[in-house]
């Protein structure tokens, strides 16, 4: 079974203790936790209700309800793109269609590198500078074909982009 | 106490007293799925919704979040209720898989039930329906099916409230939860089985009744669980009609029984699951003499002449009765009348130190795994001479003081081990009373096969001195009695003075001078009925 | 009516989040004020009152009522929980007043604390915002260093602590007693009132929950006084409000404006209009949990009241516009795709009637529906509209309703028969 490292745990303890309860650490353990093993999933759950001293019943609750817990391995590069009404009508499928294509997988999916995977999320709180995205925790806006080119490319360099055809750059 | 109108009838309740509970004492049933009165007030089924009128304003609110106030008037057929109760009917339904000719719940399902009530709408399902875990082992006890699953959540609050572990948990957000146990970590509590009857559909079911039966055909007695000392109350759930699946198999399952001042609603799985003993084929079914099968008038008159032959030499002093707490008070008064007060052995032991002592909880499990401990102390069971404990009448057999020994469903083998064949050397001899096979039944000198209580009536006084009856269910196997009437007639040969024709005169006659006794009304008969699970909140 | 910035007044300065430039500009005045002076706690409860501040989450309570609603003798601890869960789809102030501004709500939160007797705040932040949580991280602790937060503020004995709490994706935790479970490490379902959260909130204790331009809101009442903020709105809803246009305006953005300020006004004269010289479709007003308007509906006052009596909502004051070529059903589907998904799945009408609307909605839109579809839609939504635990199934019923009753024909243009 996997562990959590020793300063990860002493984060976890420190935040038992700073909250009133221990159990309202669980957000943030488990967001650490995901920092570290990259995803939660069952195994992960369990360390944490280790660590934390509470049922893993408790914890496979609240890591199952919340969108932002992956339960399978997800990118290097995670690229949530907005899917909401406002991005959408300032073209977010076809931005969404442009990544698919260039990365050669669908929504919800991995590249067999490991190195991206593309995620439909909810409104992010900048739908005035729609089309966006968030790629890990950075916040991509006004994002175009080309802005996604580039964002890939900064990303993997060796990425060969233009064997595969885009609709979107057409357009 | 607040004072309401429900459907123009008015009624005064307890304060606090929600709507739900205020108007079945109405006789009317408010539709609910999460509202359990042993478990917290979840409001999420969303299915009690009432009109309620008060302090002139009208609303629509939850019959299970709202405590009856003075002055309310509730209206639970409003065309308004009427719809929204429809609409959450009509939600439920919409991904049900409707799998009921296969579902073991069919007959006692909430969705049924309401659906011909309250529903009965034509089908509108215009898209696809979810799919979800079928026929899932949740626990060593229970299966799942999360497709039937109505999200109540009330076994999830069963374990968390009443158990005090979670061990369910409702996984995912939104139209995609599952109701679960932790993959791989069972649900496994000592109480597990009462989720079956918490949950109102067929999603979590006992796996030992699995394609049994299906509900209606059951029939039922009132009971009380013969596995520890706390004497939850039970229903005794069978079926000796239909003959399939499970050959011989006459008791299909036991449910708990409300009783507030006992188990409330619960019972626990040693309990719940115990029942499989007495349709078991090593059940004993004729009297012995020597180890060889014979009639109940061989063995009788073979009893008695052993007896008989003892009571000039060794005399009392060298004559023995050991009875587990498992004989009902009727056993137990006429043992007394018998062998203390007849026939006047002077060594008479109960206390058996228990070979297994329960894991004992606060919730309802006593270490104490005899029912009826408690009654053996209250009718004062001993003899007249000795304070006779069981262990010093073994130590008095092995010494050579006791030569004639009636042992009554006491597991002395379990207790003896190996040593069992000398104690039975020491003995002139031995007579077994037990309603299973053992080798103590073949070596003995006479064995004679006992009824269980499932098969016969009487009392057994709870480990806080309750008195309760239970009821027969099915006749007793092969040719097995009711101890009591073993010792009736056997009393008879021994000249004894009395005599009793009914299970009930035995306990008329105990509980004369006894007024704790006496309060239990015998006469209050539920008798055998349909075995739906009546309770069922 | 012009713009009038209080809250977004420092926005253009990219060092506000610096608390020394911060201060330059007035940041903390307010504060040092309240504990220099003394300033009785209850004055302070009063002036919001007088000042109209309505709560600028959704549902416009407000402020300084709900303040009063905290027992003042209460043995256990009180909260404050500011919540920046920003989800509404369509609203994107609360980004901006946290990247931008992080001192201002800071001052506001310790003010509103030392008002109700708070000791323990918490900022509820949703989980993707990343930068708002770095940027507002470091505000607390410079705020810390100059002794303007932490123990013993400015030798008044007054204690706070700030935390902020990420929470992991989930809409409905900005609903605020989903908010409070999943501050207490639960799934986000939403509680049962009563209890209301000033009483039993955070861990059972009394709790105050505002938005963030809520709080963000208090300093500018008490440097201007109650009166004078409540002067700048209308009758019921004092003050300024942040509304965010987004959509096929020319000009998307934030626009403070007073409230009471018509929608028409915001979408043409601040907003630019429909960009591109597209023709105006519709629009949602509010957040995508308003109902939405037609070109000819958008001459309302953007005040709660006025909003509700032209049959949609204030909301968030997130406008999104909609020029012609936007296909409704189309909307209509992301719309109930995102209820769908974000019910927390606790009621079964919310949990079960989301799910239908949306699976039939992307039928519709994928050229499969039939009109009965429609009249489904119509039928069920009210079953899920205040039937529930939380408004959440209402925020879809209510547009759901609207667009299929306003947009009828184009629904029907897309199927077969
Ligand atoms: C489904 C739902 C989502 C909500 N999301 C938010 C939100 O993201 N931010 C917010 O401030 N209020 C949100 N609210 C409103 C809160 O419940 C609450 O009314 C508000 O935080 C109170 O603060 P205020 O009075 O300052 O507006 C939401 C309400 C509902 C029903
Ligand atoms: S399994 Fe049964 S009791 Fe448990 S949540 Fe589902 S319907 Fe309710
Ligand atoms: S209305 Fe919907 S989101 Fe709100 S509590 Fe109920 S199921 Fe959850
Ligand atoms: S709709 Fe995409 S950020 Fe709001
Ligand atoms: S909501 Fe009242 S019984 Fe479920």
């Amino acid at each position: 079974m996997r562990t959590l490292s020793d300063s990860t745990r002493q984060q976890a303890q420190a935040l038992m203790e700073m909250y009133p309860t221990k159990e309202a650490a669980m957000l943030p353990v488990l967001h650490l936790a995901q920092k570290e093993f990259g995803l939660i999933d069952d195994e992960a759950e369990q360390v944490v209700a280790e660590v934390m001293g509470i049922s893993p019943v408790s914890v496979r609750e609240t890591s199952r309800f919340y969108f932002m817990y992956h339960h399978h391995p997800v990118g290097k590069y995670h690229l949530q793109v907005c899917q909401n009404i406002s991005c959408t009508i300032m073209g977010a499928e076809t931005i969404l269609d442009h990544i698919k294509r260039r990365l050669g997988i669908e929504a919800e999916e991995r590249t067999e590198d490991g190195l991206f995977s593309v995620e439909r999320v909810e409104c992010i709180a900048c739908c005035d500078r729609g089309p966006a995205m968030l790629v890990n925790d950075k916040l991509h806006t006004g994002l175009t074909p080309d802005k996604i080119d580039g964002i890939i490319k900064e990303s993997d360099p060796e990425r060969k982009l233009d064997h595969m055809q885009s609709e979107g750059n057409k357009e | 106490m607040p004072e309401i109108i429900i459907n123009d009838q008015q009624i005064e309740v307890p304060e606090g007293t929600n709507l739900i509970l205020a108007a079945r004492k109405l006789g009317i049933d408010i539709p609910h799925f999460c509202y359990h009165p042993g478990l917290s007030v979840a409001g999420s089924c969303r299915m009690c919704q009432v009109e309620i009128e008060q302090n002139g304003r009208k609303r629509i609110d939850l019959a299970c979040t709202n405590p009856a106030q003075d002055g309310m008037t509730v209206k639970t057929d409003s065309p308004e209720v009427k719809g929204i109760v429809k609409a959450v009917l009509e939600f439920l339904l919409l991904n049900h898989p409707t799998d009921c000719p296969i579902c073991d719940d069919a007959g006692e399902c909430k969705l049924q039930d309401y659906y011909m009530l309250h529903g009965l709408y034509d089908n509108r399902l215009n898209v696809d329906k979810w799919h979800k875990p079928k026929v899932h082992r949740a626990g060593p006890n229970v299966m799942l099916d999360a497709e039937r699953c109505v999200l109540c959540g009330r076994c999830v609050r069963f374990c968390d409230e009443i158990w005090g572990e979670k061990q369910l948990g409702i996984f995912g957000h939104g139209s995609d939860e599952v109701l679960m146990n932790y993959p791989g970590k069972d649900l496994d509590n000592p109480y597990s089985g009462n989720v079956v009857d918490l949950c109102p559909v067929g999603a979590l079911l006992d796996r030992d009744f699995h394609f049994q039966r299906r509900s209606w055909y059951l029939k039922s007695v009132k009971s009380i669980c013969p596995s520890c000392s706390r004497g939850c109350n039970t229903y005794i759930h069978f079926d000796t009609d239909h003959d399939y699946k499970s050959a011989g198999k006459r008791i299909m399952r036991l449910k708990p029984r409300y009783n507030v001042d006992v188990n409330r609603w619960w019972i626990c799985d040693r309990g719940r699951y115990g029942y499989s003993s007495i349709d078991n084929p090593n059940r004993a079914l004729t009297p012995l003499i020597a180890g060889g099968e014979t009639g109940w008038e061989q063995a009788l008159t073979k009893s008695e002449t052993l007896i008989r032959s003892s009571l000039k030499k060794p005399g009392p002093d060298g004559l023995a009765l050991l009875m587990a707490p498992n004989a009902t008070n009727e056993d137990v008064y006429l043992a007394l009348r018998l062998f203390r007060d007849t026939v006047k052995f002077a060594n008479l032991g109960y206390d058996i130190p228990s070979m297994e002592k329960l894991a004992a909880d606060n919730i309802l499990l006593t270490d104490d795994p005899y029912p009826n401990r408690r009654g053996f102390k209250d009718l004062g069971f001993g003899s007249i001479s000795n304070t006779s404990e069981a262990a010093e009448i073994i130590e008095a057999i092995f010494a050579g003081q006791i030569k004639g020994l009636v042992v009554c469903g006491t597991n002395l083998e379990g207790m003896l081990g190996n040593q069992i064949d000398n104690l039975i050397a020491k003995l002139d001899w031995l007579i077994v009373l037990d309603t299973h096979k053992s080798s103590l039944m073949d070596k003995a000198s006479v064995a004679l096969p006992l009824a269980l209580p499932a098969e016969r009536e009487g009392t057994f006084t709870n480990v806080k001195g309750l008195v309760q009856k239970f009821e027969k269910a099915v006749e007793p196997t092969g040719q097995s009695l009711p101890l009591w009437e073993v010792l009736q007639r056997l009393g008879k040969r021994l000249n004894a003075k009395w005599s009793f024709e009914e299970t009930h005169t035995v306990f008329k006659s105990l509980a004369e001078d006894k007024p704790e006794y006496d309060t239990l009304n015998w006469l209050a008969t539920f008798g055998v009925n349909k075995g739906l699970y009546l309770d069922s909140w | 009516m012009p713009e009038l910035k209080l809250v977004s007044k420092n926005f253009e300065y990219d060092d506000q989040p610096d608390i020394k430039s911060a201060m330059s500009r007035g940041a903390y005045q307010q504060w040092k004020r309240v504990l220099s002076e003394k300033i009785p706690p209850e004055d302070i409860i009063e002036e919001v009152k007088t000042a109209k501040l309505r709560g600028q989450g959704g549902a416009g309570f407000p402020a300084g009522v709900k303040w009063g609603f905290v027992p003042k003798d209460s043995p256990k601890p009180k909260y404050l929980c500011v919540n920046a869960d920003e989800g509404e789809p369509g609203t994107f102030k609360d980004r901006a007043l946290l990247e931008k501004d992080p001192h201002q709500l800071l001052e506001g939160i310790a003010i509103t604390c030392y008002a109700v007797g708070i000791h323990t705040a918490f900022i509820y932040m949703r989980g993707e915002f990343y930068e708002p949580q770095r940027i507002v991280q470091d505000a607390i602790d410079q705020a810390k260093k100059e002794g303007l937060l932490g123990e013993n503020i400015s030798g008044s004995g007054f204690n706070l602590e700030v935390i902020i709490h990420m929470g992991a994706g989930a809409y409905i935790c900005g609903e605020e007693t989903a908010l409070l479970n999943s501050l207490e490490g639960g799934k986000g379902w939403p509680r049962l009132k009563p209890p209301f959260p000033a009483l039993v909130g955070a861990f059972n204790c009394p709790t105050v929950i505002n938005n963030v331009e809520t709080i963000s809101g208090v300093p500018h009442i008490l440097r201007m006084g109650g009166e004078e903020f409540a002067k700048i709105g209308t009758e019921k809803d004092g003050g300024t409000k942040l509304f965010g246009v987004s959509g096929h305006a020319a000009k998307p953005g934030l626009y403070e404006l007073p409230m009471g300020t018509s929608l028409k006004e915001l979408i043409y004269d601040h907003a630019g209009g429909v960009r591109d010289g597209k023709g105006l479709k519709a629009v949602i007003p509010g957040g995508s949990s308003t109902p939405i308007l037609k070109p000819d509906e958008l001459d309302i006052p953007l005040e709660f009241e006025a909003m509700m009596d032209a049959g949609t909502m204030l909301g968030s004051g997130a406008a999104v516009v909609l020029d012609e070529t936007v296909s409704i059903p189309q909307v209509f589907m992301v719309m109930s795709r995102f209820y769908a998904h974000e019910s927390c799945g606790q009621c079964t009408p919310c949990r079960e009637g989301c799910t239908w609307v949306y699976k039939t909605a992307k039928k519709i839109a994928e050229g499969n529906g039939q009109p009965s579809d429609l009249d489904l839609i119509l039928d069920i939504a009210p079953m899920f509209n205040g039937t529930t635990v939380c408004p959440l199934g209402a925020a879809l019923a209510a547009p759901a309703v609207a667009m299929v009753e306003k947009f009828r024909d184009e629904f029907l243009k897309l199927m077969k028969n």
